[in-house]
């Protein structure tokens, strides 16, 4: 399995969206390569090899809360991760975590591009569409939202 | 057309400036137009610049799509913070609104709401015993705001809007059918039927009630509605308008993407180009005056590229100055022309606003649609304004975008916060986001003469323009209106089952105000007024009800700056109508001289 895979299905655990849903937004390669331009190679290592193994051994949600997202050095990165998907947005990681693992240019809180702020699974969730994007239609704002009947 | 040819020269391409050009070459007239800013909007690829600029910035802000140009430099609402933007702001509040220098003005990112004033708001002094009256009364701008509603493609129906004395001639509707409400309209509607709110011995019913929108709906029969622009450098028109209806962007501020919402480069699209010059990046600096007459003989201006300008001078027969409030005043400032009753930057207003925020007790499917739809209007008029701000509430279709910054603060919080991921994190999102509820209380500013704006010659733009200083100071009137605004936004909640969630503590920061033992904090609506207000009396006020200033006769100051009070509307119709209104007498003069 390739990096980009591994990535992927690794993040369909952490975001609740399904591979296809993932692979649809067409934002998956540029996370994986914002993770690359931020992260040192040690760091990037450790944490593939840690997505690695809770892609092969299938991980529950409880395995990896108590693993990855219990990690001081990993559980930060892979919040980023989550936000990623949902927002499409880089934050920067904490001040002590920087002091420790690396202050990278490109770590800084931005946008990482107009085609991740589309992409974000935040306003898919709800049946939304992001501001300025994706447009609904005409008079589609009148009608239930997904799952309501009026 | 040589400098001698031009009848009048306006200094603004914002909305005033282009309804009134508009009006003056259909007359017949020559005009010439300095705009301040870049004309980055008017062609199909600079305007999708600015949408991708939009997508890209972290802050989503009115002004996140359009960048000044450090030549005209703008207030931005991101600086009030650490008050470090455009603005000096001496206090003791924070003036909390921003305006835009590009061609087609701020119109590029308002919300579109175009409600009339009403009747007893030109009246305010004579009814109430406080404000100013107007020079006009409703029935002198009537006419005019039925060509305003037409110049800007105006979405209502007339059967929503006669209310608190507001008259429409027989057989008269808007140009367009009503934007669809939302579902969470729907839905508030139903919710809060029969519901009353007291305010001192009245008991008021809340009605959630359409607004008028210069968004693209239906037309009704005879309208052709106007929409997208592409117009070459050279101010040629690439394609014929495409007048879209609205798709429901939700991004209607900063930046509607396919232009179903007005913005003033349409108006200025449908000038007769043998008629106008438009000069952007014409940045006027000075109305040079007559010392013994009081004529204005020029607008002096200068004209950049990069960094690098020239001083100019543009001449016609009358002088019409439509830069914005703030800026009109500036010039006229800079020019030495604070008037013998010293009122010229004086009597600024907004109308300051609040944010209520909750949780529908089911999804309400909020991030669709235009950013509202619908208002609030039943407690914009009545006797209690002799004791307290009139307000007017906004229905928001945007969840709590606005007041905290969701959805992205939402999932910061549940992810950094609460550690949430997976099913457990999507489920959460869902529950909650769509069942965001937001309202804006926007309450009524007198004038003041207090509340002003001057000049710091400390503060020089790149032009060696100064910068605009601001007195500002929310009064008692509003702050009880404020305190009123919110109890009414609490009844509602109480009434629907909307959970409140209002708590500054978690929103984005905005600036506060005191009042007895309550903190508000406010944001400003973007509706600044007053600076060179109208009456009927030479020693009070700036401009006479023509709009024409007292004291130099061939100058005319226009927009909302023209205000004596705001009342509870979002100015810019009145801004239209008052335009349209000076364009007609302006040809009328011109034509018979």
């Amino acid at each position: 399995m390739d990096r980009l895979e591994m990535f992927v299905e690794a993040s369909t655990r952490l975001t609740g969206f399904s591979r296809v849903e993932l692979f649809g937004t067409g934002a998956a390669k540029e996370y994986l390569e914002t993770l690359e331009a931020v992260l040192e190679t040690p760091v990037l290592d450790t944490l593939f090899a840690a997505i690695g193994d809770l892609v092969t051994d299938h991980a529950t949600e409880a395995e990896i809360a108590g693993s990855i997202l219990s990690d001081p050095v990993l559980a930060p990165i892979v919040k980023n991760v989550i936000v990623l998907w949902y927002c499409g947005t880089w934050q920067q990681l904490p001040d002590t975590w920087r002091a420790s693992h690396g202050c990278s240019p490109k770590d800084t809180t931005r946008v990482v591009s107009a085609n991740s702020y589309l992409s974000g699974l935040q306003w898919k969730l709800v049946g939304a569409h992001p501001p300025g994007g994706d447009m609904q239609g005409f008079a589609s704002w009148s009608r239930p939202p997904r799952g309501e009947e009026r | 057309m040589s400098a001698q040819e031009y009848d009048v020269v306006v200094v603004g391409a914002g909305v005033a400036g282009a309804v009134l050009a508009k009006h003056l070459t259909d007359g017949g007239l020559r005009v010439l137009i300095l705009e301040a800013g870049p004309a980055s909007a008017q062609s199909l690829s600079g305007y999708t610049q600015h949408l991708q600029t939009f997508y890209e910035a972290r802050s989503k802000g009115p002004e996140s799509a359009w960048p000044a140009d450090p030549n005209a430099p703008q207030p931005d609402t991101a600086d009030l913070r650490y008050n470090n933007g455009y603005f000096v702001q001496n206090g003791p509040q924070l003036y909390g609104s921003s305006y835009s220098r590009v061609q087609g003005g701020s119109t590029l990112h308002w919300l579109g709401v175009s409600l009339r004033m009403l009747p007893e708001d030109f009246e305010l002094r004579s009814l109430y015993g406080v404000g100013r009256d107007w020079p006009l009364r409703y029935d002198d701008l009537e006419p005019f705001y039925r060509k305003a509603e037409r110049d800007l493609g105006v979405s209502a129906n007339v059967s929503d809007q006669q209310y608190h004395g507001l008259t429409f001639p027989d057989g008269y509707d808007y140009p367009m059918e009503r934007v669809p409400l939302s579902y969470s309209d729907q839905w508030l509607s139903d919710a809060t039927d029969g519901l009353e709110v007291s305010i001192g011995e009245r008991a008021i019913p809340v009605h959630i009630r359409s607004y008028p929108a210069a968004r693209n709906s239906i037309p009704r029969p005879s309208y052709q509605p106007t929409g997208a622009l592409d117009r070459s450098d050279e101010g040629r028109t690439r394609q014929p308008f495409l007048g879209e209806r609205c798709q429901g962007n939700t991004s209607c501020t900063p930046i509607c993407p396919v232009q179903a919402k007005y913005n003033a480069g349409r108006t200025l699209a449908q000038i007769e180009p043998r008629k106008m010059e438009l000069r952007a990046r014409a940045v006027a600096s000075e109305i040079d005056v007559d010392s013994v007459t009081g004529a204005v003989r020029g607008i002096r201006y200068k004209q950049y590229d990069g960094s690098t300008h020239t001083v100019q001078e543009a001449k016609a027969r009358r002088y019409v100055i439509a830069a914005h409030a703030v800026e009109n005043a500036k010039l006229m400032l800079a020019s030495g022309l604070e008037g013998t009753n010293k009122l010229v930057g004086c009597n600024l207003m907004d109308h300051p606003t609040l944010y209520a925020w909750g949780l529908a007790p089911k999804p309400i499917g909020p991030f669709r649609g235009p950013l509202s739809t619908a208002g609030i209007e039943d407690f914009r008029s009545g006797s209690f304004r002799a004791g307290h701000a009139a307000f007017r509430f906004d229905v928001g279709n945007d969840g709590w975008k606005a007041p905290t910054g969701s959805p992205d603060s939402t999932v910061l919080d549940e992810v950094m916060h609460h550690g949430r991921f997976g099913r457990s994190l999507r489920q959460q999102l869902e529950s909650t986001l769509s069942r965001q509820v937001r309202l804006s209380l926007a309450v009524e500013q007198l004038p003041e003469e207090s509340n002003r704006v001057r000049l710091d010659q400390r503060f020089l733009d790149p032009l060696g323009n100064p910068r605009p200083a601001i007195d500002y100071r929310i009064h008692e009137y509003s702050l009880a209106g404020m305190a009123e605004a919110a109890r009414v936004a609490r009844a509602i909640f109480d009434h629907a089952g909307i959970e409140d969630h209002t708590d500054p503590e978690k929103a984005s920061w905005f600036p506060s105000v005191q009042y007895r033992d309550r903190t508000f904090h406010y944001h400003g609506m973007g509706h600044f007024a007053g600076t060179h207000l109208m009456g009927d009396d030479a020693a009070t006020s700036v401009v006479d009800h023509q709009q024409r200033s007292w004291e130099h006769k061939n100058l005319y100051l226009i927009g909302s700056g023209s205000f004596p009070s705001m009342g509870t509307s979002n100015p810019t119709l009145t801004i239209a109508a008052l335009a349209i209104r000076t364009a007609e007498h302006l040809v009328s003069e011109l034509t018979s001289e």
